[in-house]
């Protein structure tokens, strides 16, 4: 056995995997005699003790707090490691010439990269393991100190809410507002449903019978301890097992439109539940009707005699019990992954810019990308603009006018403008998306295709910055 | 196939700004030869394209045109990479590592196993010197000691050909003489060495061939022996001769039809006058 080890030890040294590992190892070692771990360790020891100081609120909420606190001041660390250390570590190799001593060696440009990749992602793993042990020790020791529970099961509540009207032309008695987040009430005679848009549900987060779980506020007049109400679906037209939805109480008819404006025919999923004024009550639907994802919630009155109080918090979907500490640690999974993309990108930068540059290009890439969501969300105004200067300008034209009556930017500008933008924004990483500590503050589920998107669009930055990188040290002479 | 060690044809090297525009030529069309188991010494003034030339041939620096080949190969070629070694001017070390970490970890780079890899950084570190410091962090050793961790590391795979740049440059006579002897081992191993001096005292103390460079073009190249000797003048060495008779031999000599340019006592080197008060020191057991 020791033999075997032996000999695969050595395979691994002189495949083209041994040089990469020794890098590796070197940055690993370089860190702990750098005492880095022990700088950040006192640094995450003083921001953990701040929690002490975040206000006295309800004891679940201040877990949820701290959960996030946590998580973003691990990813503040993660962070400085990515940009600040990693984007030294070529510079500094070549500054200080050491790299005449490594390539010199048995040691391609590549592995070189490789390696400083390597070392500085094991680095950040080592970190975030035990940065992550320590915060969710902390937080379950807050937890039970406070008398706060973690529930091991998480809400997934509707993208959207809204109040419709069941049928054009009848007549809506809801009152509805469109604020954020989301208050109406349903009241009187009238054709009106409440539905809940759930969107990017992932079905791997459920039971086989997913828990549909509904929580209402009933008004009327002396006072209404139950009401009748029933439970609209649309299930997915290839979902023909009518079977497993009578097993779970549904009801599947044909051609009834839920909501209004989408007279889409096909089955639609209902039953009837007598739901007991704020008591929480619990359904179950076909795992298979959110295979897509999506799906549509209405909730109508049986008797008009009850006000129905509508907001967002009213229908939620349950996952499969999970553990504080894996929703945790996907968290943080997705927390890793963007330290890898910042990672590669600062080192791919290091390749051809000196170190104080490179840490500038780093920061600027992490800024960048938080920024990055809201700066697209911007470009379809601009599209707009560019559609309306059009036309304007070939109304100008055709009215004998000439551009320079008007202040506005010419259409080539702003075209090109926009063709910059979006060059540039499919270059830079959006580093929010990788930001789950919003999902978690809501004590929501981080959902497993969270982790594989951000996985694949990490593998995708990380690799072609790295390529980059190469084929820019490749070129690079030291002299 | 070329029985050349070191082989160079037409190796050119322009320097260019960020516009590509040439700035500076720092080797002309450098045609080189060196066989196995030479001691070649290269020689040259400040900016003459020494280092530029040892960079082309270890893969640091790419040539503008011509070839270059060590070992048949090209330098940036990782088999090339294995079997030679190089020690550049100043020993660029990571200061967090100590001697024998350093030499573990270039071990690493070239595959040697770990029991090797042990043995061979000790044996290195004993014969330069510093086995009772090995565990000390190289950030804490003197120039000198630093130096001697650069040499290790150059020998680590016991490579073939070894790339020397300044080797004696600020060490004291002392680490001079033995990285010298040390040169000369490699010689008598039948290692070959290329090793670039300002010291032309060092060059000629260990080197077979030289090539001396002068603005990018290499001006003279041949066998040290016939090249600093002066064809029509002979020296006698004369042991044991009384003051009274040098006369006779100086009538002797324009006897010959010779003519006789000095007599004078022969001198010792300073590095060996240095070397006899050290070694004196050391016997008595001074420190």
């Amino acid at each position: 056995m020791k033999r075997r080890l032996e000999a695969l030890a050595l395979g691994i040294l002189r495949s083209p995997a041994g040089p990469v590992l020794a890098m590796a190892g070197l940055t690993l070692r370089e860190s702990v005699r750098r005492k880095v771990f022990l700088t950040i360790a006192v640094f995450a020891v003083v921001m953990v003790g701040a929690t002490a100081l975040l206000p006295a609120i309800d004891p679940r909420d201040r877990v949820a707090l701290i959960q996030t606190w946590a998580q973003r001041s691990i990813t503040f660390f993660g962070v400085l490691i990515s940009v600040f250390l990693a984007g030294v570590s070529l510079p500094e190799d070549i500054e200080e010439k050491r790299v005449f001593m490594l390539l010199t060696k048995p040691l391609s440009r590549w592995q070189l990269l490789t390696g400083r990749f390597a070392g500085f992602a094991g680095l950040l793993a080592v970190f975030l393991a035990a940065t992550g042990l320590v915060s969710t020790g902390f937080i379950r020791v807050v937890a039970a100190r406070s008398g706060g529970t973690i529930s091991p099961v998480s809400e997934v509540r509707a993208l959207q809410t809204r109040i419709e009207q069941e049928k054009p032309g009848s007549v809506v008695t809801a009152e509805s507002s469109e604020a954020v987040p989301f208050f109406g009430t349903v009241r009187g005679e009238g054709e009106t449903i409440a539905v809940w848009y759930f969107r990017n549900l992932d079905p791997s987060d459920f039971d086989d019978s997913v828990r549909l779980r509904y929580d209402f506020n009933l008004t009327g007049p002396g006072g209404v301890q139950f009401a009748d109400l029933v439970f609209y679906l649309r299930p997915p037209a290839e979902e023909t097992d009518t079977d497993a939805a009578r097993a779970l109480g549904w009801k599947v008819t044909f051609e009834r439109q839920i909501v209004p404006g989408q007279p889409l025919p096909g089955r639609v999923a209902y039953r009837s539940e007598t739901a007991k004024a704020r008591v929480p009550g619990e359904i179950r639907i076909p795992k298979a009707w959110i295979r897509s994802g999506s799906i549509d919630v209405g909730v109508k009155r049986a008797k008009p005699s009850t006000n129905l109080d509508v907001e967002s918090w009213n229908v939620s979907f349950l996952t499969r019990a999970h553990s504080f500490e894996m929703n945790f640690a996907r968290g943080l999974m997705c927390t890793f992954l963007m330290w890898i993309v910042l990672l590669s990108i600062t080192l791919a930068g290091s390749t051809f810019m000196t170190a104080p540059v490179n840490i500038l290009f780093g920061v600027s890439v992490f800024v960048m990308g938080n920024m990055i969501g809201f700066i697209r969300e911007s470009l379809p105004t601009v599209d707009e603009r560019i559609v309306m200067a059009t036309k304007a300008d070939e109304e100008a034209v055709r009215h004998g006018h000439s551009h320079g009556e008007t202040d506005d930017i010419p259409v080539p500008v702003l075209k090109a403008s926009l063709a910059v933008s979006r060059a540039v924004m499919g270059l830079i990483p959006d580093l929010n998306a990788y930001d789950a500590s919003g999902t978690m503050l809501r004590g929501l589920d981080v959902p497993g295709s969270r982790i594989r998107d951000n996985g694949l669009t990490a593998l995708a930055f990380a690799g072609g910055a790295l390529l980059i990188g190469i084929a820019a040290l490749r070129l690079r002479e030291f002299r | 196939m070329s029985d050349f060690v070191i082989e160079t044809q037409g190796l050119t090297k322009v320097f260019t700004d960020f516009w590509g525009r040439r700035k500076h030529t720092a080797v002309k069309s450098l045609d080189l030869q060196i066989e196995r188991g030479e001691v070649f010494g290269f020689l040259g003034p400040n900016g003459s394209g020494k280092t530029t030339t040892m960079k082309m041939l270890l893969g640091l620096l790419y040539p503008t045109s011509g070839t270059a080949r060590v070992l048949g190969k090209d330098p940036a070629h990782i088999g090339t990479k294995e079997r030679i070694g190089f020690l550049p001017e100043e020993s660029y070390l990571y200061r967090f590592l100590t001697a024998v970490e350093t030499l573990e970890f270039y071990g690493k780079l070239f595959g040697i196993p770990r029991a090797d890899r042990k043995r061979r950084a000790q044996e290195l570190l004993e014969i330069v010197g510093l086995k009772d410091a090995m565990h000390r962090p190289v950030r804490e050793y003197s120039k000198g000691m630093a130096r001697r961790v650069g040499i290790a590391q150059a020998l680590i795979n016991d490579p073939e050909v070894v790339f020397l740049d300044e080797p004696t440059s600020g060490l004291d006579p002392l680490v001079s003489r033995r990285m010298k002897d040390l040169i000369l081992d490699l010689k008598r191993q039948g290692k070959t060495v290329f090793m670039s001096s300002h010291l032309l005292a060092d060059i000629e103390d260990v080197c077979d061939r030289v090539g001396i460079m002068h603005l990018g073009e290499l001006r003279a190249n041949g066998p040290l022996r016939d090249m600093i000797r002066i064809q029509d003048k002979t020296c006698l060495v004369v042991h044991g001769l009384a003051p009274n008779r040098r006369l006779e031999i100086a009538q002797a000599i324009e006897a010959a039809d010779g003519l006789l340019e000095d007599i004078t006592d022969q001198k010792r080197s300073l590095e060996d006058l240095f070397l006899g008060v050290i070694g004196q020191d050391k016997e008595d057991g001074r420190r």
